[in-house]
């Protein structure tokens, strides 16, 4: 009871400094969700009329009537015919043409007689995020075609679209970017806002008054949480707003289990700035040690920009010693994979771990006297 | 207070402190009564701060005995806390924070009830005439007032012993009489007073005064039996005779 009250005096100094500090406010509050704008906006641009080249091999009906289709769909504007396939990669280097359709010789032929045919889809793979759509596009005009022609009944013939990605072979997807730029910003402002926090006492020489005071370290340290919890979460609310009305991400899975997790996440990153805050005297060198250890191996390990099952077997496994892996992988799964709380059973035991071992790690490495 | 009535308040014996194989704090031995004011007087570096670190139980003693307040450094360095209060050389209460604010969250931590915090701020800002400063962020305050406020936060759980790291420097002459004025009103309380400092006026304040030199206790007296014993004016000359004789004595023991 005389432990919750101290715990209370000490949580109400971290609100006041908080409050009154209007950089951290804005920190804290702003640029998580200015970030998630930002790089969401340049992700979701609104694809119409991209301009495409056709080169047509076979010139049968059946190619000119897919190509009809394609020029006038909404998303295509067909600007140019090729002769050849080998123009392709100049049209694309002079920038007239997004996207190219290539049809196979006997297209027509092969799809009467063999039952399947070819057309080769190409885009520009170094403009990773529009050149996804643009090929999913493509592949529905195409298949909505085949549908229309084949009676259900009857297993007809089928044109097999073949893909190819110029200049960048892995793609992403499209909704990949808001959860990956997500689990980064709670992350590391997380991990700055109480590793800075517990350095800052320790420049001051606050700390060293603290500690010549009989209170518990343990209670230094949960105090140091409470307060970032709160407002770590009031961010993450505004990022998940934001992820689902301005960029229309999809929650297929449930909202509240979202939420739950991402309170969890948040802890990992609290408990892991308090951990860094063990290791650094003073604020310059825990905002270093924060991002030198989390925002690039966030972006490159955590598969959140690159695919992690390409890289080499050692940085997946560094990969994996990251929260954000893992938060990844949950908030993915919820929200574009409709993902139950069951299936995520042992991402969620990982961070829960993680937590523990943050916390009590420093807790440990917080000494109750100096050196 | 609950502890046992003992003779002194804080008693030191070859209490040494090594940071690797510098010896920061030699062997030093001394004894302060409850209501006294003890100085320790040094040049920087002479190894002040850090005997009163180990007082105050946050730096561990390499060797040597300890007792504060009733309670051995080394064993019950925790419950010693309970019992002290600290202004530590750096001034050390939260900028950002009003006055009030810094006294009530040092008096929660040391356990005290709200009604108990409330009095007790009112008493002390009050009696040293304060009260003016209740509302101001510490921020705005001049450091003299900052450090009368450090002050008063380190009475605020009403300790047996208080700690003063240099509590004066760069304060104006005026301010530092009024907080020496504090610290006698402190003292006739019955608090006992550890001050440190390299200021030689402040030794004539003191009860009783102790020089060190590169961590060791070349002399503890009163200013009064010091100046008579080398029949000098001031402490400042004591304090220049002393070490000087000290550093020469080493040099030919260590040619």
């Amino acid at each position: 009871m005389k432990n919750f009250k101290i715990f209370k005096g000490l949580v109400r100094k971290e609100f006041l400094h908080i409050l009154r500090d209007w950089r951290s406010l804005t920190m804290l509050l702003g640029i998580p969700i200015v970030l998630v704008l930002l790089f969401g906006s340049v992700m979701t641009m609104e694809i119409k009329d991209a301009n495409i080249a056709v080169v047509d091999h076979a010139k049968d009906h059946d190619s000119k009537e897919l190509i009809n289709l394609i020029s006038t769909s909404e998303f295509f504007k067909l600007v140019k015919y090729l002769d050849t396939s080998d123009e392709i990669d100049e049209e694309f280097k002079k920038g007239t043409i997004r996207m190219a359709f290539v049809f196979d010789k006997d297209f027509g032929y092969k799809l009467h007689h063999e039952g399947h045919a070819q057309i080769q889809l190409i885009a520009d793979g170094s403009k990773i995020l529009t050149s996804p759509s643009l090929i999913s596009y493509g592949k529905i005009i195409i298949n909505k075609h085949i549908a229309s022609k084949n009676p259900p009944s009857r297993a007809g013939y089928y044109i097999i679209p073949t893909v190819r990605m110029m200049y960048n072979k892995n793609l992403n997807g499209r909704y990949m970017t808001v959860p990956g730029i997500m689990s980064t910003v709670i992350l590391l402002v997380g991990a700055l806002m109480t590793s800075l926090s517990i350095t800052k006492e320790k420049e001051l020489g606050t700390m060293e008054l603290l500690l010549s005071t009989p209170i518990n370290r343990f209670l230094i340290m949960f105090a140091k949480i409470v307060p970032y919890l709160i407002t770590s979460f009031i961010s993450a609310l505004s990022i998940i707003w934001a992820a689902k009305y301005v960029f229309e991400v999809p929650v297929s899975g449930s909202m509240g289990l979202l939420l739950l997790n991402t309170v969890l996440y948040i802890l990992t990153a609290l408990a892991l700035g308090l951990l860094i805050s063990t290791f650094a005297n003073s604020q310059l060198t825990a905002m270093m040690i924060t991002m030198t250890l989390l925002m690039l191996p966030t972006e490159v390990l955590s598969g959140m920009t690159f695919p992690t099952d390409s890289l080499p077997v050692v940085l997946q496994w560094l990969g994996k010693l990251l929260p954000s892996t893992w938060f990844n992988i949950i908030s993915k799964g919820i929200l574009l994979q409709g993902a139950k709380g069951g299936s995520l059973f042992f991402e969620t035991t990982i961070l829960v771990v993680m937590v523990m071992v943050f916390y009590f790690w420093s807790v440990i490495r917080f000494k109750p006297r100096l050196q | 207070m609950s502890q046992p009535e003992k003779a002194y308040s804080i008693s030191v014996e070859n209490l040494t402190k090594k940071f690797d194989d510098f010896v920061a704090v030699d062997k030093i031995t001394f004894n302060v009564k409850k209501g006294e004011i003890f100085g320790f007087l040094g040049a920087n570096g002479a190894g002040k701060t850090t005997a009163m670190r180990m007082l105050i139980g946050v730096l561990e003693p390499t060797s040597g005995k300890g007792e504060v307040a009733g309670f051995d450094i080394f064993k019950n360095s925790r419950k010693l806390k309970k019992h002290i209060g600290y202004m530590s050389q750096k001034f050390s209460l939260y900028d950002d924070l009003t006055a009030k604010e810094n006294m009530r969250f040092f008096g929660g931590i040391y356990g005290l009830t709200n009604k108990e915090i409330r009095n007790r701020t009112k008493e002390l800002l009050t009696h040293f005439g304060m009260e003016h400063i209740e509302k101001e962020r510490v921020s705005s305050l001049p450091l003299g007032w900052k450090q009368k406020l450090a002050f008063c936060t380190a009475l605020m759980h009403k300790p047996d012993v208080v700690f003063l790291d240099e509590p004066t420097s760069g304060v104006d002459p005026s301010i530092r009489r009024q907080f020496w004025e504090m610290i006698y009103e402190t003292a006739e309380g019955g608090v006992t007073v550890l001050v440190t400092t390299h200021n030689m006026d402040e030794a004539e304040y003191c009860h009783r005064i102790s020089m060190m030199v590169a961590g060791k206790m070349i002399t503890v007296d009163t200013p009064q039996n010091l100046k008579d014993k080398y029949k000098l004016e001031t402490m400042g000359e004591v304090f220049l005779h002393l070490a000087r004789g000290y550093e020469k004595e080493h040099a030919i023991t260590a040619s």
